[in-house]
C-alpha cells in the first residue's frame, strides 16, 4: 500500500495533519503530523508532503543504524524510535522532504532526537479517512502511477521551494 | 507547565500593555474556562469586568481581545474560528467579530488562549509570537500598506510561510469606523469596525507561529468523535450546496422569498440575482476550493477575474452577505466589479457588509435629492453604478473628501450629521447596519435583528431552520409539536424560541472555536449534546447539554447587560420604518411586515427580561451567577450615567416612521 497525494485537490484545511499527530502523539500538534501540508493561498500553493510512492527507499540504504529504518510487510518504512539516532542521513536522502527531524526530549536512542515519518497506520491512514476532497488517497503499492505521482511531486515541491527562496522563506527544516 | 487543570486549553494568556511595551505571560483563570469557556464568552467577561461603560472606543482605555476556544486546533470539525471581542467604534457598545482560518489554532499551538491588548502604542508596531518568543517590534514599514502586502511582509521578514497573521488595512489606520481586521489570507473579522480599535492602538498586526500541541483530555475518545461528526457532515443532505456554493448558493434561494435585500431595502428580490448567484461565480471565476483549520466542508473559495475591465482580480471568501452589500442593495449586477469590491475591502481592511450599506445610504439619498450636489464630490451616485461603488470605497478608507470622510462615520452616523431626513435610510439596530436578510420575509430574521447584542446582525440567532424551510431538522431539535409554523419564513410562532435557542447556542459555539456554518447551525449535525461531548472530551470538564445552556445565557446575557450600561433597553429593540410599516413589495414577501410585536414579548418572558424595559431581571442575572451585574446596571440606571452615556452614542436611533412624502 501506498499514498498517492493529488496537490490540485488540497484545500489546505489541516485535518490530516490533526488526525495524524493525534493518533500518534495523543495530542493535537500538527508539527509533529507526519504529513504536511505546504501553503501559500496567495500564490494557490496547497502541497501535501507524505512518504512518497517511491520504490527506490533510499532514506533505507542511507540509514546507518541497525534496525532503525525497516520496511514493513504493508510497504511502509517505519521508524525505531529508540534506535534512531537522529543522524538525519535518511531525511537527507529522501528527495521529497517526507521525513522529518523534531528535537524531543526523551525520544530517540539518545534520548534528544528522532526522525518522524509516516507508518501508513496500520493499513488504515488517518490522513486519508478525513481528506474530504479526496487529495490523499491510498493505492497498491509499486504500480506505476506512483512512479509518476512520485516524479511528479517532487517537481511541484521543487518549484514550491523555489517560490518560497525568491521570498526570502526558509522552504525546509533543515537540520541544524 | 502552565498547571492549568483542564486539557484543551493552552492555560495561559497575554496581555499586552501597548503604551509601555510590557508583556505578560499570565495564567487563565480557571473560573473563566468554566463559566465562559473560552472566546466570545471570556471576551465578553473581560469587556464587562476591565472597559468600564464611559470608555471611549477608540481612546487607549478599550481593549481589543483575540481569543481562541477550547475546541480551536483540536480535530473537531471547523475548530479553527477565532473571536475578537472589544467596544465597537461604530455602535459604542459590546462589539465582537468572528474569523475563520488559521489564526486561532496557530495561537493555541504557540501556547496562548488569548490575547488581550491595552493602552496605545507610541508608534505604529506589530506583535510577534513565535512560541515563547513574544515581542512587539516596529512596523512604520508597513504602516499604510495594504493588507496583503503587509502579510507577504510579515512573512518574508519572518522567514516564515507558516505565520499567520491578523492585519488592518489603511481603513483601520484611518479609524473608519467599520474597518475589518483581516485574518489569514482573505478572511475577515469585520462587524462592528474592531479594526478601527486595532488603529487607534497603532498596532498593524498580530503574527503569530506555534509549534507546540494542545494536550486532550481523552484524545482516543475525541478522535473516533471527530472522525464521526466530519462524516456525518460529509454526508448531511445540504453538504454538497455548501461545499461547491459556499454562502453565495443562497442568492438564487433568497431572491424568491423576497429575501434579497435590493436597493437598501425597498425591494427584497433582484432582477439581477442570477448574474450574482452561487452557480454564476462557481461557473465564471473558481479557482479553487479552499478550507479553514480542520473543516470538512471548503465553503471558502479562491475567485478569479480573467478578461473584461476587471481582468486580474484575485477574491476569496466571497459571501452571500458580500454580493447582497456590493451587488443587490446597490443594484449592481456586474459580479466581476463585485469581485474587485471584495478584494479591495479586503486589501483595505473594511467590512463589506457595512461598507456596501454606506454606498446604497448614500445612493439612495442622492435617489430622493438629500444630499446637496457639492456633496457628492463629483460622484455619479446613481443606483448600479458600480464604478462610483469602487470609487468610494476608496475614497472611505482614506476617509477622503466630503463623502468618503462622512461614510467612513458608518450610515447610522453619517445620518445624525447629516440631517435633512437622512435618517429615515439609514438601515440599522443599534448602530450597526442591517445584513442581508429582510425580516418582512422572515419573521424569525427581523426578532434576531433587533435582540442580537452587537446590533443589527444575523449571526447571533442564526435562525437557519425556517429560512428554507427545513422540517426535519426542526422537529430533530425542537420537536415535531412546533411544526409547521416553526419553519414557516412568514409565521412568527415559536420564533421567540427559535431565536432564544439560537442566540444561547451560538453564544456557546462562538466561545469554544467551532463554526456556525459547518455544522452547527447550517448542516446541523452538531447541537447541545454533541457540543457538550465534543468539549468534555477534549477538556476534561464535566459538561452536559444543560450545564452548556446554561453558559450560552449566561455570556448572552452578560452582553446585554453591558449594552444596558449604555441605557440601551427595549426602546432600542426596533427596526427601522421599512421593516415595520412598509409592507414587502417583493417575491413570497409580498405584503409583509415584521411582525415584532408579537414575538418580542414572549422573547423577553423566555429571557426573563423585564417586559418594560427589556432589562434582565434580577432573579434572572442571579440564576445565572451574575449577580454583580444586576447591581451594575440598578446603579448605571438610578444615576442617570446609563441614559446620559446613551445619548452619546453618536448614531441616530433608526426612524420607526416613513419619511413624511411616504405616509
Amino acid at each position: 500500500m501506498m499514498l498517492v497525494v493529488s496537490p490540485e485537490k488540497c484545500t489546505g484545511c489541516r485535518a490530516c495533519e490533526v488526525f495524524c499527530s493525534l493518533s500518534h502523539e495523543g495530542q493535537a500538534i500538527p508539527e509533529l503530523s507526519r504529513i504536511k501540508v505546504w501553503k501559500a493561498e496567495a500564490r494557490n500553493t496547497f502541497l501535501p508532503i507524505v512518504c512518497p510512492p517511491c520504490t527506490e527507499r533510499p532514506c533505507l540504504s542511507a540509514c546507518p543504524e541497525e534496525g532503525a529504518l525497516s520496511l514493513r510487510q504493508d510497504g511502509a518504512v517505519v521508524v525505531e524510535e529508540s534506535l534512531c539516532t537522529g543522524c538525519c542521513k535518511c531525511l537527507r536522502a529522501c528527495e521529497l522532504g517526507a521525513i522529518t527531524l523534531h528535537r524531543l526530549e526523551g525520544r530517540g536512542k539518545h534520548g534528544k532526537a528522532v526522525v518522524l515519518k509516516c507508518d501508513l497506520c496500520d493499513g488504515e491512514p488517518w490522513c486519508v479517512k478525513v481528506c474530504q476532497p479526496g487529495a490523499v488517497v491510498t493505492a497498491e503499492a509499486s504500480s506505476s502511477a506512483g512512479r509518476s505521482a512520485f516524479a511528479r511531486l517532487t517537481e511541484l515541491r521543487r518549484s514550491a521551494e523555489a517560490e518560497m527562496a525568491e521570498l526570502g522563506l526558509r522552504a525546509r527544516r533543515e537540520p541544524r | 507547565m502552565s498547571g492549568f487543570p483542564w486539557a484543551g486549553y493552552a492555560g495561559r494568556y497575554l496581555r499586552v500593555n501597548l503604551t509601555t511595551g510590557e508583556i505578560q505571560k499570565l495564567p487563565l483563570p480557571v473560573r473563566w474556562a468554566e463559566e465562559f469557556l473560552g472566546g466570545n464568552g471570556i471576551g465578553t467577561k473581560i469587556l464587562w469586568d476591565e472597559v468600564p461603560a464611559g470608555a471611549n472606543p477608540l481612546g487607549p482605555e478599550n481593549k481589543l481581545i483575540l481569543s481562541a476556544g477550547p475546541l480551536c486546533g483540536g480535530p473537531m470539525p471547523n475548530a479553527g474560528r477565532l473571536e475578537v471581542i472589544g467596544k465597537s467604534p461604530l455602535t459604542g457598545l459590546y462589539g465582537d467579530s468572528n474569523a475563520g482560518g488559521h489564526f486561532a489554532s496557530e495561537m493555541k499551538f504557540a501556547g496562548y488562549d488569548l490575547i488581550v491588548l491595552e493602552e496605545r502604542a507610541p508608534e505604529p508596531v506589530y506583535l510577534l509570537i513565535k512560541d515563547e518568543t513574544v515581542e512587539l517590534r516596529p512596523a512604520s514599514h508597513i504602516w499604510g500598506c495594504g493588507v496583503f502586502e503587509s502579510e507577504r511582509t510579515l512573512q518574508a521578514e519572518n522567514h516564515d510561510l507558516q505565520i499567520k497573521t491578523a492585519v488592518i488595512g489603511p481603513a483601520g489606520e484611518n479609524l473608519v469606523r467599520f474597518a475589518s481586521i483581516q485574518v489569514t489570507f482573505r478572511r475577515s473579522a469585520a462587524r462592528t469596525g474592531l479594526g478601527a480599535v486595532m488603529g487607534a492602538k497603532n498596532l498593524k498586526a498580530i503574527a503569530v507561529r506555534g509549534t507546540g500541541g494542545i494536550p486532550l483530555a481523552d484524545p482516543e475518545r475525541l478522535q473516533q468523535l471527530a472522525y464521526r461528526l466530519h462524516m456525518r457532515i460529509r454526508k448531511n443532505e445540504f453538504f454538497n450546496g455548501c461545499h461547491q456554493f459556499g454562502t453565495p448558493g443562497l442568492v438564487a434561494l433568497m431572491h424568491p422569498m423576497g429575501r434579497f435585500p435590493t436597493r437598501n431595502f425597498q425591494y427584497g428580490s433582484f432582477e439581477g440575482f442570477e448574474d450574482l448567484s452561487g452557480e454564476s461565480l462557481r461557473e465564471q471565476h473558481l479557482v479553487r476550493d479552499i478550507s479553514c483549520y480542520s473543516c470538512p466542508v471548503g465553503c471558502d473559495k479562491i475567485y478569479a477575474v480573467t478578461g473584461g475591465e476587471f481582468r486580474g482580480t484575485m477574491s476569496s471568501s466571497v459571501e452571500y452577505e458580500t454580493l447582497n452589500a456590493l451587488g443587490a442593495c446597490v443594484c449592481n449586477r456586474n459580479l466581476p466589479s463585485v469581485l474587485k469590491g471584495n478584494e479591495l475591502c479586503d486589501d483595505l481592511g473594511l467590512d463589506t457588509i457595512s461598507a456596501g450599506r454606506a454606498v446604497a445610504f448614500a445612493m439612495e439619498l442622492n435617489e430622493r435629492g438629500i444630499l446637496a450636489s457639492e456633496q457628492r464630490d463629483g460622484l455619479d451616485l446613481s443606483w448600479g453604478n458600480y464604478r462610483t461603488l469602487l470609487d468610494l470605497l476608496q475614497r472611505i478608507s482614506r476617509r477622503e473628501g466630503f463623502l468618503g470622510d462622512l461614510l467612513a462615520e458608518g450610515a447610522s452616523r453619517a445620518a445624525r450629521l447629516l440631517g435633512r431626513g437622512s435618517d429615515h435610510f439609514a438601515m440599522h439596530v443599534k448602530g450597526l447596519d442591517i445584513p442581508g436578510q429582510d425580516g418582512r420575509a422572515q419573521q424569525s430574521m427581523g426578532l434576531a435583528h433587533v435582540t442580537s447584542s452587537r446590533g443589527a446582525d444575523h449571526l447571533k440567532a442564526f435562525p437557519v431552520i425556517d429560512e428554507t424551510g427545513y422540517p426535519s431538522e426542526a422537529s430533530r431539535r425542537y420537536g415535531a409539536q412546533f411544526l409547521p409554523e416553526l419553519v414557516d419564513p412568514l409565521a412568527t410562532k415559536h420564533k421567540a424560541m427559535l431565536v432564544k435557542d439560537g442566540e444561547d447556542f451560538g453564544a456557546v459555539v462562538d466561545s469554544s472555536g467551532n463554526c456556525k456554518s459547518g455544522g452547527t447551525f447550517v448542516m446541523a449535525e452538531v447541537y447541545w449534546e454533541e457540543q457538550a461531548q465534543s468539549l468534555s472530551a477534549t477538556t476534561g470538564i464535566p459538561i452536559d447539554g444543560e450545564k452548556l445552556k446554561l453558559i450560552g445565557e449566561r455570556i448572552y446575557n452578560l452582553q446585554r447587560c453591558y449594552n444596558a450600561l449604555h441605557g440601551i433597553t427595549r426602546a432600542d429593540d426596533v427596526l427601522p420604518w421599512r421593516f415595520t410599516k412598509s409592507p414587502s413589495p417583493s417575491g413570497n414577501a409580498r405584503g409583509s411586515v415584521c411582525r415584532l410585536h408579537e414575538m418580542l414579548p414572549e422573547y423577553y418572558a423566555l429571557r426573563g427580561w423585564d417586559p418594560e424595559t427589556g432589562l434582565p431581571q434580577k432573579e434572572t442575572l442571579a440564576r445565572l451567577g451574575l449577580d454583580g451585574a444586576a447591581e451594575r446596571l440598578a446603579e448605571a440606571f438610578e444615576s442617570g450615567l446609563a441614559q446620559a452615556l446613551r445619548a452619546q452614542l453618536g448614531w441616530v436611533a433608526p426612524s420607526a416612521d416613513p419619511p413624511r412624502e411616504q405616509q
